[in-house]
This record gives structure tokens, C-alpha cells and sequence, in this order.
């Protein structure tokens, strides 16, 4: 097996994303997956963006100009 | 950069007069989202800049003898409430702190956050007798053609452009200025006194509740008033102590160059604790016959006022339902500027049964650090009362307590941090006490209790002084 590389962009893992953990992911040519050395995630790229999104739970009032401060 | 750093550059190369000296709140937070592989510790500064004292970045300087030469301003403009409760590096006027938190949408690159976090930023020239200050700071790093954070180059630029354009827009509405550092620091001490506090007023932006934080500093002190939590502070540094902090190799702090706390409800919980014990707070407690109600469950919301010298947080009133009574209660958190010194008051507005035995217990549970693990307890000194009749308890983890009625002060000497801090009131018929803490609930308590009727205020000081 060859060694594992970075991916064409800096995946984080979503698993720790989700707890504050900001963690660039490897990518496994052979099994053709990202994978977290701090956790157990593993997943294609396409399951890495989706899941990185679910941060964004949090963030209600994201997508809304505030104008109103008091 | 700790104070012997600006102290020697200042005396090498006088002309410099203004630097980037810390990061707000770019702590063990921010510590533990890098893996523990970056090595940032300072939380507990300025979120604004300031001129640091020649004893102490972080702390203010009170006066021309104290001023380290310096205006420092710290590494960009941060959220005060989402950097607060997370990740400092995803809530910042660094137009990629916003992309690293993923607060944009990803198919149009849109990040109104962005622009609502420098607007918030203008907001507080409410607060600051019409001053306010926003920064970006941007590194190359950061716009490299390789993407960052899932995104590739095209959206890290597109945002870096974004935020220098809705700048240079306000600049033309002429609702800004933009400054070179120095020009900055020309401006700051031409428009600041020693002991005028920074204020900070904070709603959340980001996460759709209604929670409200209230920042201030000023050479005295750092104090967070969490009005989701009934105005309890939740966030206190002893600047006053002015402490001597050397950090890097060969100092007592390799790396850890934060401003340590009394209350830090992050580290040192806060109200909630798990199973038994106590956390970091300075709170009250309503209390009926049995029945006991602590202000830090009453949600509220404050508004800002200045009276001569002092800030004034005026907190909404809430209402405590007792099984057979209720008492309405209102807040407010005074700092008076220059004194070294927070007065909360507690109007009781109405209560329900007049004739009900309700009264009041203001405590503040603190300890001290500047990371999440405790540290030895055993040179703290605590004391109840003055003259020869106060009843000292010299902390050696035994969970002793101490009272004494119609006592006037309670008090903790922390060696570690030089620091005093008493809790004081002028009523005749209080009782005052302190609690020793024990292994694991490593504090202590300084607090007093007092009966409660309609109509009356109470007044209790939360008061600083270096303790040699």
C-alpha cells in the first residue's frame, strides 16, 4: 500500500469540525477516501462537503443583513 | 508580545508607536481547534485597542508613567459573543475566518456575517463617546492559489475584495476613516484618556438567539456581563494587579501569555456544574422559605447609559416564582470609571405577599488560572468581617464556611495573581460570609445575605486592589 497524500483542496473532517477540531484530512488512493488520524471518519469528497455543511445548523441568522444592533 | 518585548523595542527603536501586541481571545479555544499544535495563548486582553501598561500587555495603563510608548491593537476585530463561546478563528473581520467557519452560502459566496460583524463593530461608537474601530488584517497565506477550507483561490480572493470594497463604500458614504497604524495611534491618544473604558454592548449575529454580552475594560479591570444569564458576570481579569508576566523560553511562561481570571465560566464552569460543586460566577440568589432561585436562570436583556463617570448596564426586570410568592427584580451593573470597581444594584419592584420573609444571598464564586485545569489553592486567604472580629480561613481545601451578621465585607487574597477582591455593601443587617472550597470544587465564595422588601435597593460592591 502507498503512502497517503493531501487532497487537491484541504478537507477538514467533518466529525471533528463538528466538535471545534480543525483537522486537515489524507486521502487513500486505493480506497479512494479521506481519512481523519485524530478519529475513525473516513468518506469520498462529495460526503466530506455534505457533512462539513451541517455546521451551519448553528448558524440561523447566517444568511440575514443585520441592520439592528441594539 | 509580552510587555518586556514592547518595554526593550520601544527603548531600541522609540519611533515605532503602535504594534499588533495580542489576539482576542486566542486562547486554549483556539489551542484545541488547531490540535494543540499552535501555539497562541493570550486570552483575557483588550478586544479594542489600548495602550498597554509597561507591567503587562494586556492591562491597560492607568497613566503617563505606566505607558508602555505604545498603542497596541490586537489582531483583528472579533465576534464578542461567537469567539467567546467557540473557535476564535472562525468569527473575525478576516474575511477567510469566515469562510474557515463555513458562514457563507455555498452556491452564491454570499457572507452577509461579514459585513454584520464590521456594522456591529460601528455600533459600539454608541457606547464609546462616538469612537469605534474596525480592522482586517490579511496575510498572504491566506489568499494562496492552493484554496483554504474546502474553497478553492477564486472564493478566498473573492472575499478578501468583498470586504475591502464594503470598506472603501463607507469611507465614501463617509461613514469611516481609514488609518495607517501610526496615523491610528496619533488619533487614539489624541481622542483617549488613560481611564476611559472600552464598552461593548453584544448581540448575537450569527446563531439567531437574543443573547446579549456586555464587555468592559479599562486599566482596572476586564469584566463580561452575560445577560442570558440575569447579568452575572461571567468573565473578570484583575488588571489591577498590574501582574508581572514574562513569556518565552527561560521565563516561568513558556507559552502561556493570557491575563489569569477569577470568573471564567468557560474554564471553570459557570453556573452549571456536573453532580456536585460550584462554578466561576458572581451571581445572586433569590430565596424563599425553602425555595431558591439564582438570577443566572432569569434570560434578560440590558441597555447602555453613561452618568458622568459612570457606565451603566440597566437590565430588563425579571420576575422569580416562588410556590407561594413572586417578586419582581431589576439589575443594573454600575462601573464607575477609574475606580477599580463594579457595583450591582437589585431593586425589588414588587413582591407579591408583602408580608413573605424573602431575601437575598449575592455571592461570587472564583478562583484563579488561565487554563481549563485548577491550580493550588493553598496560599489563597480568606477573611469575613474587619478589625478583631473577623474570622479568617487560610484555604487548605476543607470546605469550611464563615459568617458573620451585620459584617460589611468579605475578602480573598490570591498571592498568585497579587490580586484582593472583597465584596462589600453599606447595609447595617446583612450577614457576610466566605466558603472555603475542596478537591473537586477547587474555589472559594466570598458573599453576603440580606432580608428583601418592595421598594428597596440593594447596593453590593465587587472591588479590586493589587494585593503585594
Amino acid at each position: 500500500m502507498a503512502q497517503s497524500g493531501k487532497g487537491k483542496l484541504n478537507y477538514r473532517c467533518p466529525s471533528c469540525f463538528m466538535r471545534d477540531l480543525d483537522i486537515d484530512m489524507f486521502y487513500d488512493k486505493e480506497k479512494k477516501e479521506y481519512y481523519c488520524l485524530r478519529c475513525q471518519y473516513t468518506g469520498s469528497e462529495e460526503d466530506v462537503l455534505e457533512k462539513n455543511e451541517m455546521i451551519r445548523f448553528r448558524y440561523r441568522k447566517m444568511m440575514e443583513r443585520i441592520t439592528d444592533f441594539d | 508580545m509580552d510587555a518586556e518585548l514592547i518595554n526593550y523595542i520601544k527603548e531600541k527603536y522609540p519611533s515605532i508607536k503602535c504594534a499588533v501586541a495580542t489576539c482576542w481571545e486566542e486562547g486554549p479555544k483556539a489551542y484545541h481547534t488547531t490540535n494543540n499544535s499552535w501555539y497562541t495563548l493570550f486570552d483575557g486582553g483588550p478586544w479594542n485597542p489600548w495602550i498597554p501598561s509597561k507591567q503587562n500587555t494586556h492591562a491597560p495603563a492607568a497613566n503617563e508613567a505606566e505607558d508602555s510608548g505604545i498603542v497596541a491593537i490586537p489582531h483583528l476585530s472579533r465576534d464578542l459573543l461567537a469567539c467567546y463561546d467557540g473557535n476564535g478563528s472562525n468569527f473575525g473581520t478576516h474575511p477567510q475566518n469566515v469562510l474557515r467557519g463555513m458562514i457563507y452560502d455555498t452556491k452564491t459566496w454570499e457572507y452577509p456575517y461579514l459585513y454584520n460583524l464590521i456594522d456591529q463593530y460601528r455600533h459600539l461608537a454608541k457606547y464609546n463617546n462616538g469612537y469605534s474601530y474596525n480592522m482586517m488584517f490579511v496575510g498572504p497565506g491566506w489568499l494562496n492559489k492552493m484554496g483554504r477550507w474546502e474553497q478553492p483561490y477564486e472564493l478566498l480572493k473573492k472575499s478578501y475584495e468583498d470586504g475591502m470594497r464594503y470598506y472603501g463604500d463607507l469611507k465614501k458614504e463617509g461613514k469611516l476613516r481609514d488609518l495607517t497604524m501610526s496615523e491610528f495611534a496619533d488619533f487614539y491618544r489624541a481622542n483617549k484618556t488613560y481611564t476611559e473604558p472600552e464598552c461593548a454592548l453584544w448581540k448575537d449575529i450569527l446563531y439567531g438567539s437574543k443573547k446579549q454580552l456586555f464587555w468592559y475594560v479599562d486599566p482596572f479591570m476586564r469584566a463580561c456581563v452575560n445577560m442570558d444569564q440575569g447579568g452575572a458576570i461571567v468573565d473578570l481579569r484583575p488588571y489591577v494587579a498590574k501582574l508581572k508576566w514574562e513569556v518565552g523560553i527561560g521565563t516561568p511562561h513558556v507559552q502561556d501569555a493570557s491575563y489569569p481570571f477569577l470568573i471564567q465560566e468557560k474554564y471553570r464552569a459557570g453556573y452549571f456544574t456536573h453532580y456536585a460543586g460550584e462554578g466561576t460566577v458572581r451571581s445572586a440568589k433569590i430565596c424563599c422559605g425553602a425555595e431558591e432561585v439564582d438570577l443566572c436562570l432569569c434570560r434578560t436583556h440590558a441597555t447602555f447609559s453613561q452618568e458622568g463617570k459612570n457606565r451603566i448596564l440597566t437590565l430588563d426586570p425579571v420576575d422569580i416564582e416562588f410556590a407561594e410568592v413572586n417578586v419582581k427584580l431589576q439589575t443594573k451593573v454600575i462601573f464607575p470609571e477609574g475606580e477599580s470597581r463594579i457595583l450591582i444594584s437589585r431593586e425589588i419592584l414588587d413582591v407579591s405577599d408583602p408580608e413573605a420573609e424573602i431575601s437575598i444571598n449575592e455571592y461570587m464564586v472564583a478562583c484563579y488560572g488561565t487554563t481549563e485545569y485548577p491550580e493550588d489553592m493553598t496560599s489563597v486567604k480568606l477573611s469575613v468581617g474587619d478589625g478583631p472580629d473577623a474570622v479568617k480561613i487560610d484555604y487548605a481545601y476543607k470546605c469550611r464556611e464563615a459568617s458573620i451578621a451585620g459584617a460589611k465585607v468579605a475578602e480573598a487574597i490570591i498571592p498568585p495573581v497579587q490580586t484582593k477582591v472583597t465584596l462589600t455593601t453599606d447595609a447595617d443587617d446583612a450577614t457576610s460570609y466566605v466558603k472555603e472550597g475542596y478537591a473537586f470544587s477547587p474555589m472559594f465564595t466570598l458573599g453576603m445575605t440580606k432580608k428583601i422588601r418592595k421598594g428597596e435597593v440593594i447596593g453590593t460592591w465587587l472591588n479590586l486592589e493589587k494585593a503585594n
